[in-house]
């Protein structure tokens, strides 16, 4: 065996994954088309958000790389949502896209365990039901495990008015034998199409005709290990498109890739194109536009809030009827491209797929959107496929009540997406216990029991945690641990003014457990449930829930199928003595 | 979902004696906190301290959270697990009769209780390990039964009454005003308009005051008037109308020798041995091409599904038809009498061929014109609203009752919600009392109502960089 896991990509999902499987002690080989775009930020050149910035911190608490790196190498940082309430608050990150590829290439180098190699994977090899390796253009790998994080590379096809081209995004090579090798193993491909804005030179911009948006002035980080937010920070700037922006592109909707026919994709509702949000809000006169630095080495900035895929013509002439951006030089022109996902109720919890064993999918792939999301599902996949190569039953699997990572990997796994799917504070029913200041609270232990946080994260949290006992006691913080003394003093704060709101959604957590805990055993034979509706057992059979919970959550499913499931788990258990 | 098998750990109320008979109606209210809700509606005669965790027996006074006197009862408290569900459970006995049993109930369900779904103690004793499978399979086919019966009950409550109309303007009002909070939580750089606290205290308010007015006017019209309610079907001109009147003792429905004169429903309350009983006379059931008197007849096939009893009238003067087979076929065997009306006319079947026609359900021969066995009628619906299958199968107003609880539970959110708004809680804060209103009218029309609110946060709101 060449290795214990095969990560094939190394975009946001990529990364977190091989980092985690070589943290935990598995020999891993990282794959990618080109090394020189590890966790390329091909879209928005920010990181975190509402919900988003969530996930950032628990990643970080666990254990993984983003938070680290997005605080080493953000040009700018805000906390958002600061007026309404601790549950939403949340950390919205500028990024360097170069520094952060690099940060995130050392990060692989220097991890021991951990082998890189520039390779396109075209086939996944399964023996038994079982993932055994890839095949790439030069030769066999073996493996235990696979990781498949191919983003949207896998099919990729990009769109500018009437050109387009089989590509993954900026023209990079985009992975086609690998979907045919997929498709052969039986995983039905769907469609899913986002979008990208135009960027442009930095030096062509009226400054004075757009409002600046500058950072926080005393900036936090992502990262519970205290590492300082890089410095200076660097401005936004906020315009907005108008009557002659629109007239333009109305007139010019035939042409616009999304509107003639050539996509069929689908697309994500809340990342929309300008040309969709125009069909879909004709009564709106404007809509915003963020201009973004992209680095501090380049002068290149990114149109936010634009994205399109009109021909050229159009996005220059469409661009320069905007406040701030008349004269403004094009770098490279907005495009569409569209990429294969597969079914993700086809996964176990863990990330694993139900058809093959070994293989695990993380990341766009999954029909997710954002650096985020993936990263996050990257880092529960290689934990997973590192538990799994350390025999044993292990599983790591949050639930919804636990983080967002839950939530997400809960959506994807139960409800399936048939979008782009996006992270939202609005899809956590728990989300007051769900805060960004406790992700460490909650996480970093179950981290530390897994082997992902190591002996300075743990010396770390044990500080915090206890500076936050001291205060919650209304003890002196000891000296050694005095450096988290306002953190602390913020964290009580917020649990004792919110005590009543917090208890009534720990009521519901509890609530919410019981049914989560009542596990289904493996191979439970869904037919033979004859007090299960028929419809209700099809749906059981396909998405082999893992717990009673979460088959109360699958599609289809009624309340009368899950009492009737309860009754046969009951008598199973009774039969079993 | 969350209904069905998420709520076990609240405090649950019904009314647990066969509707409104006997000396003593039973209240009982289960789960954790049982004792807290019975503290507030229950003031013991003597030792005034409550909430001893022991089995406890005492006599007192039983008030509405005001302090409101509504009756004299007894206090049963059955700490857990030493209970049927294994949960603290107090049950309140009071003076038999609906209205007491009724007012009681209600005081209870205002101090936080939440009305039982049909079936949930049993429900709750299952989960919490207290009986067993075979027991609980009882309650699965309730269920089972109930799903289909309360999905089309839903829609017409839905579609055709006031409180429904007000429920539905209710639920699309909180569900505009959550996606607007939400588009502005999550996406909080997009060009959303803010939400000012005071404008959501307003909605918040108003939604409130609606929920309470139209539950109020469900309870006056419904609950408290209402006991069971018995159907009265039939082929045209078999004698209905008349028999509607016996039962009243009062000239009500018109009354015609011309099939099809009853063209809508006609329901009044009767009083039979104490039970209010809401009897609903319906058109003849029959197929027919007049369209105004189809209409009547597509209610009166409704009338038997939702009806507690049925009482399926035969003309006993003339030859069975095919038509008196279908509909006496179309009851539920447990739930209906056969009434062979017209004995003061020569009977046209002997006692032997009435037993097959009326195939296991009770059957009698009544003359509504002179009222000879009409007495005997009232016997057997006493003895049908008594034998318990009515709690168990098909008790409408249970259903009607839970309603209205949904729509209070719904009320008491909007008003903490209010109440977060103008005392400066943050909107996430805010947000959850506005969820927990949403879900409880999310059970009436039967959504959920976190993808609903999303979907319409990107609907109505142009979001997204």
């Amino acid at each position: 065996m060449d290795y214990d896991v095969i990560v094939i990509g190394l975009g946001h999902a990529g990364v977190e994954a091989a980092l985690a499987c070589a943290r935990m002690g598995c020999r891993t080989l990282g794959i990618a088309s080109s090394l020189d775009t590890i966790a390329a930020m091909s879209c928005n050149p920010s990181i975190g958000g509402p919900a988003k910035g969530h996930l950032v911190r628990e990643i970080d608490a666990l254990g993984g790389e983003t938070g680290i790196a997005a605080d080493e190498c953000c040009l700018q940082m805000r906390m958002l949502n600061t007026s309404k309430g601790p549950a939403v608050q949340a950390l919205r990150a500028q990024i360097d896209k170069e520094a952060y590829s690099a940060r995130m290439r050392r990060a692989l180098e220097e991890q021991p365990g951990l082998r890189l190699r520039q390779a396109l994977v075209e086939k996944v090899l399964v023996r038994d039901g079982a993932a055994v390796g890839v095949t790439t253009e030069h030769g066999e790998i073996s493996a235990r495990a696979v990781i498949v994080a191919t983003g949207t590379y896998l099919g990729g096809r990009v769109f500018i008015g009437d050109w387009q081209a089989e590509s993954g995004p900026d023209r990079r090579p985009p992975s086609i034998g690998l979907a045919q090798s997929l498709k052969a193993l039986g995983y039905s491909l769907r469609r899913f199409k986002t979008g990208t804005s135009a960027r442009v030179d930095g030096r062509t911009l009226d400054y004075d005709k757009m409002a600046r948006q500058p950072g926080d002035l005393k900036a936090s980080g992502f990262s519970f290990m205290s590492v300082r937010p890089s410095e200076p920070q660097m401005d936004c700037w906020v315009t907005y498109t108008g009557e002659a922006t629109h007239s333009i592109i109305r007139a010019n909707l035939a042409r616009a890739p999304l509107f003639s026919g050539a996509i069929t994709g689908t697309g994500p509702r809340y990342c929309p194109s300008i040309e969709t949000k125009l069909d879909r809000f004709p009564d709106r006169p404007r809509h915003q536009v963020y201009v973004e630095p992209q680095g501090r080495s380049t002068t290149e900035m990114y149109l936010s809030g634009i994205s399109t895929s009109l021909p050229v013509d159009v996005q220059e002439a469409m661009i320069h009827t905007i406040p701030g951006l008349e004269n403004v030089h094009i770098i490279r022109y907005g495009y569409a491209i569209e990429y294969y996902a597969i079914d993700s109720t086809r996964l176990w919890p863990t990330l694993e797929s139900k058809d093959t064993s070994g293989l695990y999918f993380a990341g766009q792939i999954n029909g997710t959107s954002g650096y985020e999301e993936a990263a996050a599902q990257g880092l529960v996949a290689g934990v997973n496929a590192a538990l799994r190569c350390g025999g044993g039953d292990a599983r790591f699997v949050l639930d919804r009540s636990q983080a967002y990572i839950g939530v997400l990997i809960d959506d994807l796994v139960s409800k399936g997406t048939d979008e782009p799917y996006r992270i939202m504070t609005a899809r956590a029913e728990y989300r007051l216990l769900l805060r960004q200041d406790n992700a460490d609270l909650r996480l970093t232990p179950l981290g530390r029991a897994i082997g992902l946080v190591n002996d300075e994260r743990w010396r770390e949290f044990s500080a915090r945690s206890r500076a936050i006992e001291c205060v919650a006691r209304g003890e002196e913080v000891p000296p050694e641990c005095s450096r988290y003394s306002d953190e602390a003093a913020e964290q009580v704060e917020i649990e004792r003014k919110f005590s009543g709101y917090i208890a009534k959604q720990q009521r519901q957590v509890d609530e919410f457990r019981k049914l989560e805990r009542w596990a289904i055993p493996p191979h439970v034979d869904y037919s033979a449930m004859h007090r299960i509706s028929a419809e209700g057992r099809e749906r059981l059979a396909a998405a082999l829930p893992s717990s009673v919970g979460q088959a109360s959550r699958i599609p289809g499913v009624t309340p009368a199928d899950v009492v009737a499931l309860t009754l046969h788990l009951r008598e199973r258990e009774r039969a079993d003595g | 979902m969350g209904s069905f098998l998420m709520g076990s750990e609240d405090v649950v109320a019904a009314i647990s004696t066969p509707h409104g008979i006997g000396g003593i109606a039973v209240i009982k209210i289960s789960g954790a906190g049982a004792f807290d809700v019975a503290a507030r509606v229950f003031t013991p005669a003597k030792d005034r301290r409550l909430g001893a965790r022991a089995w406890g027996v005492r006599y007192g006074q039983i008030h509405d959270p005001t302090g409101e006197f509504i009756d004299e009862g007894i206090m049963l408290t059955m700490p857990a697990p030493h209970s049927y569900t294994r949960e603290d459970v107090v049950e309140l006995s009071c003076h038999g009769g609906p209205a007491a049993a009724a007012a009681v109930l209600s005081a209870v369900l205002r101090c936080g209780a939440r009305m039982a779904a049909p079936g949930e103690f049993t429900k709750r004793a299952f989960l919490n390990g207290r009986i067993g499978f075979e027991q609980a399979e009882g309650v699965l086919s309730m269920v089972n039964a109930r799903t289909e019966r309360a999905r089309e009950a839903a829609s017409r409550f839905l579609r055709g009454t006031a409180v429904g109309g007000a429920v539905v303007a209710a639920k699309e009002r909180g569900m505009m005003l959550a996606a607007a909070i939400e588009a502005w939580l999550d996406f909080p750089e997009d060009d959303v308009r803010p939400m000012d606290a005071e404008e959501i205290a307003t909605i918040c308010s108003e939604l409130e005051a609606s929920l309470r007015a139209a539950s109020e006017e469900a309870v006056i019209g419904r609950i408290l008037r209402e006991g069971l309610s018995v159907a009265i079907v039939g082929r045209p001109n078999v004698g209905k109308s008349r028999l509607l009147n016996a039962l009243l003792r009062e000239e009500r429905a018109i009354v015609a020798d011309e099939p099809g004169t009853t063209r809508d429903l006609v329901s009044e309350v009767a009083n039979i041995r104490g039970i209010p009983v809401r009897l609903v006379d319906s058109a003849g059931m029959r197929e027919c091409a007049d369209r105004v008197e189809a209409l009547g007849v597509e209610r009166a096939r409704n009338l038997l599904t939702e009806a507690d009893i049925v009482l399926a009238v035969l003309d006993g003067a003339r030859e069975l038809c095919s038509e008196d087979v279908r509909i006496i076929g179309a009851t539920d065997v447990k739930r209906s009498i056969v009434v062979l009306n017209k004995s003061d006319l020569r009977a046209a079947f002997s006692d032997d061929e009435a037993v097959a026609v009326a195939g296991g359900r009770p059957w009698l021969r009544v003359s509504a014109r002179t009222g000879a066995g009409v007495e005997a009628l009232e016997d057997a619906i006493e003895a049908v609203a008594t034998s318990g299958l009515l709690l168990e199968g098909g008790d409408q107003g249970g259903m009607s009752r839970r309603r209205i609880e949904c729509m209070m539970r719904a009320a008491r959110s909007f008003h903490d919600a209010e109440v977060g708004a103008r005392s400066g809680q943050p909107l996430d804060m805010l947000s959850i009392d506005l969820r927990a209103a949403l879900d409880a009218l999310g059970e009436l029309t039967g959504d959920t109502a976190t993808e609903e609110v999303i979907d319409l946060l990107f609907s109505e709101f142009c979001v997204g960089k």
